[in-house]
């Protein structure tokens, strides 16, 4: 079996899951509703805020992630990747001595109890990720409910939309790409502070960020080999296929063939940069402004941008893609 | 200032290699990836000094490196290259005799 095979059939467990929404390439307008379940958003926000605020170092997240993976005997591997980030944490907690056994059972039990009288089944690790929500935010009262709620809402709002946005917002204005190339933030901040979420309070890493851009004879692909570091803030929370070890392989020693694979055909003249990211610099592909377009609004523009085209693995929607695309929704 | 380092060893268009990565540390570093150890490449952006990573006690320079993925993938043509950001202390300058 081949390894596009292999992540196909992997890819279609998780649609099965129920976990997530994979269609390439998708109208950007489809990231307009929330595409996970709730309680991983909420899950994501409390990882947030309990490494933001120095609970304990995200670095031990992703140690906890390698010892579980290379336990043979842990049935973590089997888990989706949402499901695997909920078990390490958890052992992370147990390991700082943050919440025993005891108590995350106590919590857990609770749930389970309110689930049966309202009737709820939860999906995948649900009551262990809200278990862990209650107990550090009103429990133990560790955090506290009020950088949660707060931070909730931001993560809430990170949607490729964003990344569309300023895609095309460069598109049309050439000072604003000039600044996006040399200092992203910068020209972000100018454009619309609140999407870098600078706040009173700092919960996001100062992370960098590099938007290099593609031509004809250059196409810029992301991919975090290590983890999965990721520009959540322009794009929230990675497709399956990004975290994929499938992905991380293929893109690293076959990108042409991967692309290929996937719809991208380029030719064999064209370069292709291949970006292993990390958490402290993050970058997001500026692709090229499809043809036909000459005369468009910013808007309109952005909804030709998808978020694979922003991750370098797809083109943006032609403008026939898209009249197709929302003629059939 | 304390734990500064001031002066930077590499400037755009260097040619250097990766001496140091997470394999060769073992488990306790996850900052890099494992297979650049020994790849040669070239300095494409100086990122300036970062935040002190967990095991680092100074403050690095950081680069952005561009190598050649036929390093590590033989079938690789000239045309694919693998960029990454590389702590300075994990590099050091291939001399121009040397390529």
């Amino acid at each position: 079996m081949s390894s596009e095979n292999e992540l196909r059939e992997a890819l279609q467990k998780e649609y099965e899951k129920g976990h997530f929404e994979h269609d390439r390439p998708t109208n950007i307008s489809a990231y307009a509703e929330a595409t996970l379940p709730d309680y991983v958003w909420k899950f994501v926000t409390l990882e947030e805020v309990m490494t933001g605020c120095g609970l304990f170092p995200f670095e031990l997240s992703r140690l906890k992630k390698d010892e579980m993976w290379n336990d043979p005997k842990n049935p973590f591997k089997a888990l989706n990747y949402f499901d695997m980030r909920i078990s390490r944490i958890r052992e992370v907690l147990k390991d700082q001595k943050i919440m025993t056994d005891d108590q995350f059972r106590s919590e857990v039990d609770k749930l389970k109890k309110q689930y049966k009288e309202q009737g709820k089944t939860p999906q995948g690790l649900e009551l262990e990720a809200l278990a862990m929500i209650n107990y550090i935010t009103v429990t133990s009262g560790i955090l506290g409910t009020q950088p949660f709620t707060g931070h909730y809402q931001q993560v809430r709002a990170r949607t490729p939309i964003t990344g569309a946005k300023i895609v095309a917002k460069a598109w049309v204005d050439p000072d604003f790409k000039a600044l996006l190339k040399v200092s992203p933030k910068e020209a972000i901040y100018g454009w619309n502070p609140s999407v870098l979420h600078v706040k009173d309070f700092d919960i996001i890493d100062p992370n960098g960020l590099e938007v290099p851009e593609n031509t004809e004879k250059v196409r810029n692909v992301v991919v975090c080999t290590v983890c999965s570091c990721y520009p959540r803030e322009f794009l929230g929370e990675p497709p399956l296929w990004y975290v994929s070890e499938t992905y991380k392989k293929r893109i690293i020693h076959e990108p042409r063939a991967i692309l290929k694979d996937w719809g991208l055909n380029l030719a064999d003249d064209v370069e292709i940069r291949v970006y292993d990211i990390n958490a402290d610099i993050h970058y997001m592909v500026l692709p090229m402004r499809p043809k036909g377009t000459e005369g468009w609004s910013e808007e309109e523009l952005s909804k030709l941008v998808t978020r694979d085209s922003l991750l370098g693995v797809a083109d943006p929607l032609t403008p026939a893609e898209l009249k197709a695309q929302e003629q059939r929704s | 200032m304390e734990g500064v380092s001031q002066i930077r060893k590499f400037r755009v268009a260097d040619t250097v290699k990766v001496i140091f990565s997470s394999k060769a540390r073992g488990s306790d570093i996850k900052r890099s990836p494992m297979y650049h150890e020994g790849m040669v490449g070239v300095i494409k952006r100086v990122h300036g000094f970062i935040s002190i990573p967990p095991d680092h006690t100074k403050r690095p320079a950081y680069y952005q490196v561009a190598f050649d993925a036929n390093q590590i993938s033989p079938k690789a043509s000239s045309k694919e290259k693998i960029y990454l950001e590389v702590f300075e202390d994990w590099l050091e300058r291939v001399p121009r005799s040397e390529l």
